[in-house]
């Protein structure tokens, strides 16, 4: 909020300063001008055509004689001409929460757009630390050299049964630092969410230097980091330059290095972090994931540490790699009291269910595709969740063995608009249950322990009772789950 | 001349040696420790060298709950033929019994390539399915790699192209 205000008031300088007569001219104000079509010189008050800003979101121009003001959906920025324009929020789309520096001009989208010209301030566009990054700072406090670029990975879209052709993306928020001759760290920073990155430097003349990304994500926003096997973080470097070189450092792991689709899991990581921020959660704890080509570990979430260990043949897998950071989310966010132990859908312990079904519910709701899909050689398997419906009895009782399947399938059908299901529903309504309910939950029903009877409880609790009827044609009507609809949310007519 | 047998002799051990070592293995079940959904069956990979480029395939793929019907293939590496069914479909098999297929795959060079076997079983009315991979040939050189400590400490494996 600090950086953003001093960008505003950047921005705010840099318009004042570009501020002149009505008509663009630079007379002593144009009062001799006698057209009869002319405008009163004075008549926007000194408002110039090419526009002011009056606030971080509000434009002023005068427009035919008279001001005109406009309020933009993002923020008001003023060029370097003295023209001022809106920019909408579209252009946080490659920033993330740690800013970014394009030269000297900095851009920060906390909670709105603010740009601003550092220069213009007597200052420079640098990343001050993994909680701020980057802002506008005085030129003695960082390094005298720079070096910038663009970090990049490539990406391999995830289908049923089918891995995409190898598409360079950005490595959102990923970790770069520069590196002498002898390993020694010069700089760290954090790449924006286009991949760019700006750091500072100091380095004897002539010194061989070189960038290096990590699978590594800084912000105190996105804590997350991917390991191979034995602890160490995946890097990848770039060659060797003379400090003090300008030129661009642009980086890009190929999907075909061994270590290429670290930076997939990152990605993940990083999604379901802003997924998490967008629900609510203020601060997120790290999360520690293991990933190495060729590792048979299994793919599985250790609360105690909280490790996430992703299998060999993972790393692109998408929905797998969301599924175990739905179990994260579990773990510090929500509740389950889940057994453990090989499952594979087929009716189970209603705890295992829940644990599993939940986990595969974050999976589908952060990709808001309904596929669980497990890619491997062959094309692996997978299992469509809008449609297919595996269904419990209505002649078991509540505490009856059931598919995790089921889960995902009911609370995806709370998620996405009614249409395939009775229940119109939203990621926010199905969210409160699992994130404000589940953790403590009013009673135990069912099995002792957290399990879909709990969900439910919890859907009444969080919403009220309007939507019993709906609730019940999906519950009893098409998954024939014998819920009793007198949970501690009240009792449905 | 008594000399000379005794190098070749030498040379025939130490080739059958070679070829023992060279037998490439690879098995997969589901894990105990495992959260994600996994098909209930184990699958056993062995490719044994028996010259020119060629390996006698043994696959083994054994149930860990009765299924309705189990089915296994090969994805080969590029350029291979193989000789025998890639492809083996079998009908209910119960937990714990074993279905085996034997073939010959005749790579296209010593260069390396991936051999995958699938092994695909229903539950629950979908196909779940679980693989075992080992590299036929000549692997390809590791990368090149260095590794040590970032500035707070962190290990770090750094590839370098």
């Amino acid at each position: 909020m600090r950086l953003a205000i001093l960008a505003l008031l950047l921005t705010g300088g840099a318009a004042c300063s570009a501020q002149k007569a009505p008509g663009g001219g630079d007379d002593d104000g144009g009062g001799d001008d006698t057209s009869p079509d002319a405008p009163p010189a004075d008549a926007c008050a000194g408002v110039p055509a090419e526009g002011t800003c009056t606030s971080a979101t509000d434009l002023v121009r005068c427009v035919d004689g008279a001001v005109q003001t406009e309020a933009c959906t993002g923020a008001c920025i003023t060029a370097a001409t003295g023209a001022a324009s809106c920019v909408g929020i579209e252009v946080c789309a490659g920033v993330g929460p740690l800013g970014r520096c394009d030269g000297d001009t900095l851009t920060r989208c906390d909670g709105g757009v603010a740009i601003g010209d550092c220069a213009a301030a007597g200052k420079t566009c640098a990343y001050t630390d993994d909680a701020v990054g980057y802002a506008c700072v005085a030129p003695a406090s960082v390094g005298k050299l720079r070096v910038a670029g663009t970090i990049r990975w490539e990406d391999r879209k995830l289908e049923p049964g089918v891995l995409g052709p190898p598409e360079p993306v950005p490595a959102r928020g990923g970790m770069v630092a520069l590196l002498d001759g002898a390993d020694a760290t010069l700089a760290t920073v954090s790449a924006a969410d286009d991949g760019t990155y700006v750091m500072h430097y100091d380095a004897p003349a002539g010194a061989q230097v070189r960038v290096v990304m990590y699978s590594r994500s800084r912000a105190t926003a996105r804590p997350a980091r991917v390991r191979d096997a034995q602890g160490y973080l995946h890097a990848f470097g770039g060659a060797p330059f003379a400090a003090g070189a300008t030129a661009p450092q642009d980086l890009l792991v190929k999907a075909s290095a061994t270590n290429g689709a670290a930076w997939n899991v990152l990605d993940n990581a990083v999604t379901a972090m802003d997924w998490l921020k967008a629900r609510g959660v203020a601060t997120l704890v790290p999360v520690y994931m293991y990933w190495q080509l060729g590792a048979r570990t299994g793919s599985y979430y250790q609360g105690a540490d909280n490790s996430l260990h992703l299998d060999g043949d993972d790393g692109y897998d998408d929905v797998v790699a969301l599924h175990e950071l739905g179990h994260y989310m579990q773990d510090e966010y929500s509740a389950s009291d889940n057994p453990g132990g090989a499952h594979d859908g087929s009716p189970a312990d209603p705890r295992l269910a829940w644990g599993e079904g939940s986990a595969t519910w974050v999976a589908l709701a952060i990709r808001n595709v309904p596929y669980y899909i497990d890619y491997s050689a062959g094309g692996g398997w997978w299992v469509e969740l809008e449609n297919r419906v595996h269904a419990a009895s209505m002649a078991g009782g509540m505490s009856q063995n059931i598919s995790e399947w089921m889960v995902a399938e009911l609370m995806f059908d709370t998620t996405d608009p009614a249409g395939e299901d009775s229940v119109d529903g939203s990621v926010e309504e199905t969210g409160k249950v699992f994130f404000d309910y589940i953790p403590r939950p009013a009673a135990a029903r069912g099995r002792p322990g957290i399990d879909l009877v709990e969900f439910l409880d919890g859907w009444f609790v969080e919403h009220g009772l309007a939507s019993c009827a709906v609730m019940r044609e999906l519950v009893h009507g098409k998954y024939k789950f014998p819920y009793d609809f007198k949970g501690p949310g009240g009792v449905c007519p | 001349m008594r000399a000379l047998w005794a190098v070749l002799a030498l040379c025939a051990c130490q080739g059958a040696a070679r070829d023992e070592e060279l037998i490439v293995h690879a098995e997969t079940a589901p894990a105990a420790a495992s959260c994600k959904p996994e098909a209930p069956v184990a699958v056993v990979l062995d490719a044994r060298p028996v010259g020119g480029d060629a390996y006698a395939v043994t696959v083994r793929a054994t149930p860990s709950r009765d299924v309705a019907a189990l089915e296994l293939g090969l994805v080969l590496p590029p350029g291979a033929t193989v000789r025998g069914a890639e492809r083996a479909a079998f009908g209910a098999t119960a937990s714990g019994a074993s279905r085996t297929i034997v073939v010959t795959v005749q790579t296209a060079g010593p260069r390396a390539g991936q051999l995958t076997v699938v092994a695909r079983v229903p539950v629950e009315g979908i196909a779940m399915s679980r693989t075992a991979e080992v590299t036929l040939g000549t692997p390809e050189p590791p990368p090149r790699t260095r590794s040590y400590r970032t500035a707070d400490g962190e290990l770090a494996m750094e590839v370098r192209p």
